[in-house]
């Protein structure tokens, strides 16, 4: 077990100034007893910072010195409010997984209905870290090499210029790590990729290997409905003739032309890019138009 | 010569055909399981290559079914139903099938030219004939290439991203399936997939892989195709696909290959935001409590401004998307939130507010205007001037509409009263013009259609007529909607230019009726797209376009005196139609249901025609018929219009020449066949004729023949056809008859096809089957059994002997028996002179029925056996317990006669019983044309099947019974029934059940009469043929009653097939006239006959001429 600071040695003299509303490290049981994916990463910057760091810095963090954090893919940023007026911005920097790396862990992932099944109530079962382990990933999944290298995982970084990690690390550290207790998928999103598109990414392959491919567009209930297609056994006596509904199908009118109709069901792209895709498709579908109509007239498809 | 097939297999096109000559080979399958009569590979493509050349051939492949087997220690493939049809096999049901493996070579065309191939090989096989034969699965495959173009030509497609396993991310072009009208659509192509498209070995016999690869392949090729050929490519081109979700898309759309291109993991996003994004057009589908209803309402008729900038106000409100009813509008749900609703009410309201909002936000994506409104905090409506207004109507509705939204707008829009519209303004005498009315011998042919006609044009807004000066007002003010008279006027600025430029380029003047009336309906005339909203017309024009609803204008008070029959009220109707039309020197199509008396109206206008001259010889009317409907006519003609002068222009000793000039012209009626009028078309041609009937015209066939030549080349004041098919729906046929008797008025066959048949048919598209049904609504009359005032006519139950004319090969054959057992009998005594006696009377109801029954090539077995009868009753020991009908029989024939029973022909199927199945007849069996019942019958048929009805053929002898199924099946392209005294009890059931579910699968029933004369429910029939006689009417209503009893709805129809001059008319005249002798004939069996003299015998069999025999 690691020497935890002595608290009684503490300087009492210079408090920092109090934050309102911060972040505060409340938990019962102290920094004992973190479950497996959250523990190496708190014990390893205590470990890793300066005995002083260490101490002040759960100090800070049970007096809710940590104003602001922010959790992104890869890196978090937070504002901790020591003595000075304004709050040290810092980062920690996280090894992420590169997409090939990302694409052999969700490969294996998929595999298992498990994990996905797991994921979906928030919880990491603990084969994730050795399965990560034994695909040779760049980084384990419980990163627990602080500093202020570049090497290191996380790397550190904060306005207050002092040796890395600093106090202001530490304290922001504990609000990490409480949280990544009750929310252990967030190690994902440290690693470079957000929990839910991680469990839609498993999702994705496990339809994909259980269709054979995954699409984009979604098929009508026709497809799903069984009924319509009896046994052929059924069938040995009318085996070679269309059924009597194709009479229904052509009696049927077809779909009133109005135009560029689902073009604008769907109205403005939500994809995000810049390149004017509806107004091309308006365009494409112009061209469509005209094309089917000749089709339509006689002229084969593939005609010139 | 080759059936050919379709198949998906491995997403690509598999083409594979059963040659007919390895099938008639009788080749079998050998131990590996090739299909053994499967095409080879390069026979495929030889054939394939001669139906287009530049096709590109596909690659040789083999392909793997499962396809129905003869059971037993070793299986064989049975044919496919084309095949079988075109070898004539009947399958009984004796037959138990598997489903077995086997191999057969195909050609695979690429995924990317399947939609090509299938609509290649539609068009190629439509106007070829020769060494290909379409397989009847093919059919499917064309309407599911129909279904792909029409995705594309109505815009019903989208752009999606597929990522397959192993990892690469594709771009495609699909259909849209998910509106509630196109799943449907595509569960009909599914449930009615013939069950060997998914029959490929290993597919597991799914349907939706197959419909999904076909569509999938055919759209993306068609789109992808036409894309790269107009270098959408080359937009992108700048672009950075790595970095812009939209550019990396369509890389994989919009070039040749499909592969999208992106940056790291940006292809899986890409996937998810297109899936996001397409699952908006799915949202109409979700079931929703309440939806967004828009209720426009136009400016009140007092507003100040009713211009341009007129206020429509577009309100709000919150719809039961079940029954389309408003729950709340926005204004009251806003306006009663006030303090003094409390609990459970305020938090209803709040709850139906949060709706509101949310669907205002989802309507807002589609109709951006709607963003206005969500600024506000209580949004009940935005206002809307008359531009915005029209644009919503317009362009707006439908899009919402389709998006599950509610929208109402005033009734008015989309009235063709509300737009601009031309009409035809015609002006004729109020009589006939003269020439016309006096029917002047020889005048040129349809003189009534190119008749001049004053006509002018006039523009309309609403009810207004508008003079150029106003449309030139009202396009310089360029608003899209006016009111006019207190009424809104869609006035579409191209609409506007149309009716100018059209009102400056129609002056007016005359022009001929049938431009006139082509014009009307908006065919030819005025290019401009100005919808002609009608025609108006005074004098005899205003009576012809009147059609139906203004028979009254030419209604006759009464039937001819002369005429010796009954006309029904709608009769009377269809007559005077007739008449009119012939006042007028006009033709007409009477296309009335089979039943309701075509002949008789037609003769009574014969009559009709006579009395109006006073006397005065109008000129002998030409009245071409098949010739197994000939014999009909006569009957019919005399029955009803003695004193009408027929002449038969029919059989050897026919005239010609002079002769022939001398016999028309003292004539009333010259009656021939389709036939003779080829052969005798030159002097036919030289005959003034006052007018030239066809009757059952549809063969008048496309494209033309010699046949159709002759007839059109005949000349005459007017033509009239009869029909009994449903020529509104066989748009060829439809053709061909309107040609002759309206020459011209349908214009070109190419123009008529590209102008109403392939919209019509092919895209169902229904302003041009409507346009079409206005074009030949002067001319073609059709009532239907089930039109409300022919019902309320008729009785339920109709029994009609229908007259049939031998053909020459039964004439000989018959004259020939009768001769021989004249000869034989005089010689010979006691049983062997019975014995005689009964087998050339077996042989001459056989002939009677086909030659091919007769000389055996319908059953081989029982042929022999029959054959044997005839050689002077050798065998004629035909093991049968005797017995059934004891007490009669036993009484009427001495019991040393082993022969009489066995003879009865309703035993004569049990003895045939023991027939081996299958059957194959030989190619000449099939022939319809060699008897004059089965040429009949196949008419019937053809119109009974065409009309949606359904029909019983009864007959005595299953070995006829199987000639028949195998006949239908050939010319008809229908599978009958078949029910006879070897059909198991569990299999009777099955027929019955299937026959009775009446969902147009099985329309015809052939029943031999013993077996299904009675105990069974039939009703879903509403026709009964008695193909061939048994003369015991008791027996024969039993038969009838199948159809007609308790549960029938429709009227009953009863065909009674007589050959005209043989024993059957005489003993059915018997019966008729209830003669001494019929009360011997009836129940007896056909015993009484051997006791008849040689020289009653003679008079009772021997062939009476009646001159329409011996066509040659």
């Amino acid at each position: 077990m690691t020497q935890l600071p002595d608290q009684s040695r503490q300087r009492q003299s210079e408090n920092p100034r109090r934050v309102i509303g911060g972040f505060r490290f409340k938990r019962k049981g102290g920094i004992e007893n973190f479950p497996w994916h959250a523990d190496p990463l708190l014990r390893s910057i205590l470990m890793a910072a300066a005995p002083e760091a260490a101490e002040e810095g759960n100090r800070y963090a049970i007096s809710g010195q940590t104003a602001t954090m922010i959790v992104a893919a890869g890196k978090v940023s937070a504002s901790v409010l020591g003595r000075a007026s304004r709050p040290y911005q810092l980062e920690f920097h996280f090894s992420t997984w590169s997409p090939e790396e990302w694409e052999r862990l969700i490969g294996a992932l998929s595999a298992e209905a498990l994990y996905s099944a797991r994921f979906l109530v928030d919880e990491m079962p603990p084969t994730v870290a050795t399965l990560a382990e034994s695909l040779s990933l760049g980084a384990p999944l419980v990163p627990s090499k602080p500093g202020g290298k570049s090497a290191s995982d996380p790397r550190t970084t904060c306005t207050c210029g002092g040796q890395q990690p600093c106090k202001h690390a530490v304290a922001a550290m504990h609000i990490l790590v409480e949280r990544l207790e009750t929310e252990p998928l967030l190690l994902f999103t440290l690693r470079g990729m957000p929990p839910k598109q991680v469990i839609e990414r498993i999702q994705e392959r496990r339809t994909l290997s259980a269709r054979g491919e995954s699409h984009a567009h979604p098929l009508p209930s026709a497809a799903s409905d069984h009924s319509l297609a009896p046994p052929l056994a059924s069938q040995l006596e009318d085996f070679w003739r269309p059924g009597r509904r194709l009479h229904d199908y052509a009696a049927r009118p077809a779909h009133p032309h109005v135009p560029y109709a689902l073009l604008r069901r769907l109205g403005a792209s939500p994809l995000g890019g810049k390149f004017p895709l509806v107004g091309l498709l308006a365009s494409i579908y112009d061209s469509l138009r005209t094309r089917g109509l000749r089709a339509r007239d006689g002229d084969p498809p593939n005609g010139t | 010569m080759f059936v050919l097939h379709a198949n998906w297999s491995g997403s690509a096109l598999h083409l594979w055909g059963e040659s007919l000559s390895a099938a008639r080979l009788g080749h079998t399958a050998s131990r590996t399981a090739a299909h053994p009569w499967g095409t080879a590979a390069k026979d495929l493509t030889a054939a394939l290559d001669a139906l287009d050349a530049g096709l590109g051939s596909g690659t040789p492949d083999t392909l793997r079914l499962l396809l129905p087997h003869l059971g037993g220690a070793a299986p064989q493939v049975l044919p496919s139903s084309k095949l079988a049809a075109l070898l004539g096999r009947v399958s009984d049901d004796a037959e138990t099938l598997t489903l077995e493996p086997c191999t057969v070579p195909s050609i695979r065309v690429a995924a990317s030219h399947a939609l090509d191939r299938i609509l290649k090989i539609r068009s190629a096989l439509a106007s070829a004939d020769g060494m290909i034969a379409a397989g009847h699965d093919l059919e499917w495959w064309y309407s599911l290439a129909d279904f792909s173009v029409n995705a594309v030509a109505d815009q019903r497609v989208v752009p999606t991203v597929i990522q397959e396993q192993g990892g690469g991310f594709r771009g495609q072009w699909r259909p849209w399936l998910n509106d509630s009208d196109t799943n449907e659509s595509v569960a009909d192509l599914i449930a009615s997939m013939p069950a060997v498209v998914r029959a490929v070995d290993g597919a597991d016999g799914q349907a939706w892989p197959i419909v999904d690869g076909f569509l999938a392949a055919a759209t993306d090729s068609l789109v992808r195709d036409s894309l790269v050929a107009e270098t959408y490519e080359d937009s992108i081109e700048a672009c950075d696909p790595t970095t812009d979700p939209h550019v990396s898309w369509l890389t994989g759309l919009v070039r040749s290959t499909d592969a999208i291109r992106t940056g790291r993991g940006g292809a899986f996003d890409l996937l998810r935001g297109a899936r996001g994004w397409l699952g908006l057009l799915d949202e109409a589908r979700e079931a929703r409590a309440l939806c967004l209803g828009l209720r426009l309402e136009e400016p009140a008729l007092d507003a100040a401004d009713t211009g341009i900038d007129a206020t429509w106000r577009v309100h709000f409100m919150l719809v039961d998307p079940e029954t389309n009813e408003t729950v709340i509008d926005a204004s009251a749900l806003f306006s009663r939130g006030d303090a003094r609703r409390r609990g459970a009410a305020q938090a209803r309201d709040e709850e139906l507010s949060g709706m509101l909002l949310q669907e205002l936000a989802r309507a807002s994506r589609i109709w951006t205007e709607l963003d206005d409104a969500l600024e506000e905090e209580r949004p009940t409506g935005i206002d809307l001037d008359t531009r915005r207004a029209y644009q919503f109507m317009r362009e707006m509705r439908p899009i919402l509409l389709e998006a599950g939204f509610v929208v109402e707008i005033p009734s008015w829009w989309g009235e063709s009263t509300s737009r601009i519209n031309a009409h035809l303004l015609i002006d004729s005498p109020d009589e006939l013009p003269p020439m016309m009315s006096q029917g002047a011998r020889g005048a040129a042919l349809g003189g009534g259609l190119q008749s001049l006609v004053g006509y002018r044009w006039q523009v309309t807004l609403g009810s207004q007529v508008v003079s150029v000066d106003m449309l030139e007002r009202l396009a310089a003010n360029k608003a899209p909607l006016v009111r006019i008279g207190g009424q809104w006027i869609d006035l579409r600025p191209e609409d506007i230019e149309s009716a100018l430029r059209f009102l400056r380029g129609h002056p007016g003047g005359t022009m001929t009726l049938i431009e006139a009336l082509r014009m009307a309906n908006g065919i030819d005339g005025p290019p401009e797209a100005l919808p002609v909203a009608g025609i108006q017309a005074t004098g005899w024009v205003r009576q012809l376009i009147a059609g139906d609803d203004g028979s009254e204008s030419f209604r006759l008070t009464e039937a001819p005196s002369a005429f010796k029959g009954t006309l029904r009220p709608y009769q009377l109707s269809g007559l005077s139609w007739l008449a009119f039309l012939d006042r007028l020197g006009l033709g007409g199509c009477l296309a009335d249901d089979m039943g309701l008396g075509k002949t008789i109206q037609l003769i009574a206008l014969l009559q009709h025609e006579r009395a109006v001259s006073g006397g005065q010889p109008v000129g002998p009317t030409l009245l071409v018929t098949p010739m197994s409907v000939m014999g009909n006519w006569r009957r019919e003609l005399q029955r009803f219009s003695p004193e009408l002068r027929v002449h038969i222009q029919h059989g050897l000793d026919r005239p010609a020449g002079e002769r022939l000039r001398s016999a028309a012209e003292s004539a009333d009626v010259v009656l021939t066949t389709y036939a003779i009028t080829v052969r005798d078309k030159d002097d036919l041609q030289s005959i003034p004729w006052r007018r030239v009937v066809l009757d059952e015209a549809q063969y008048i066939k496309n494209p033309p023949t010699k046949q159709t030549a002759a007839i059109r080349a005949i000349q005459s004041q007017s033509r009239i056809a009869l029909t009994g098919t449903p020529v509104e729906n066989r748009l060829a046929e439809l053709w061909s008859i309107l040609e002759f008797c309206c020459p011209g008025y349908l214009g070109s066959q190419p123009d008529f096809r590209r102008r109403f048949a392939v919209p019509i048919e092919r895209n169902r598209d229904p302003k041009s089957g409507e346009r079409l049904r206005h074009l030949v609504r002067p001319f073609v009359l059709r009532r239907l059994k089930t039109d409300r005032t022919v019902i309320s006519d008729l009785p339920p139950l109709v029994e009609a002997r229908q007259h049939i004319t031998l053909s020459d090969e039964q004439t000989r054959l018959y004259e020939q028996v009768v001769k021989t057992m004249l000869q034989q009998v005089d010689q010979a005594e006691g049983i062997r002179r019975r014995g005689l006696i009964l087998s050339a009377l077996v042989k001459l109801k056989q002939i009677c029925n086909h030659p091919s029954h007769y000389l055996g090539e319908v059953a081989p077995v029982a042929a022999a056996k029959e054959a044997n009868a005839a050689d002077g009753g050798k065998k004629i020991d035909r093991k049968k317990p005797a017995g059934k009908r004891g007490a009669q029989q036993a009484t009427a024939k001495p019991a040393a006669l082993p022969s009489d029973e066995t003879l009865d022909p309703l035993d004569a199927i049990d003895a045939q019983e023991n027939l081996a199945a299958p059957i194959v007849l030989p190619p000449a069996a099939l022939e319809p044309a060699r008897s004059g019942k089965t040429q009949r019958l196949m008419e019937m048929l053809d119109e009974i099947v065409a009309a949606g009805d359904s029909a019983l053929v009864f007959t005595q002898y299953r070995a006829m019974g199987h000639l028949l199924v195998a006949m239908i099946r050939q010319v008809l392209d229908v599978d009958a029934l078949f029910l006879h005294g070897g059909t198991a009890q569990g299999r009777r059931d099955e027929l019955v059940e299937r026959f009775q579910r009446g969902d147009g699968s099985t329309p015809i029933f052939v029943l031999s009469l013993k077996a299904g004369g009675v105990g069974l429910n039939l009703t879903a029939a509403n026709h009964v043929i008695h193909f061939d006689r048994w003369w015991n009417p008791a027996v024969e209503n039993q038969a009838t009653d199948r159809a007609f009893r308790i549960g029938q709805t429709r009227t009953v129809n009863v065909h009674k097939y007589v050959c005209t001059g043989t024993l059957e008319e005489r003993i059915d005249q018997m019966i008729e006239q209830k003669t001494e002798l019929a009360a011997n004939i009836i129940g007896a069996g056909d015993a009484w006959l051997t006791e008849l003299s040689t020289g009653q015998l003679k008079d009772l069999l021997s062939l009476r001429r009646t001159g329409m025999e011996g066509g040659e």
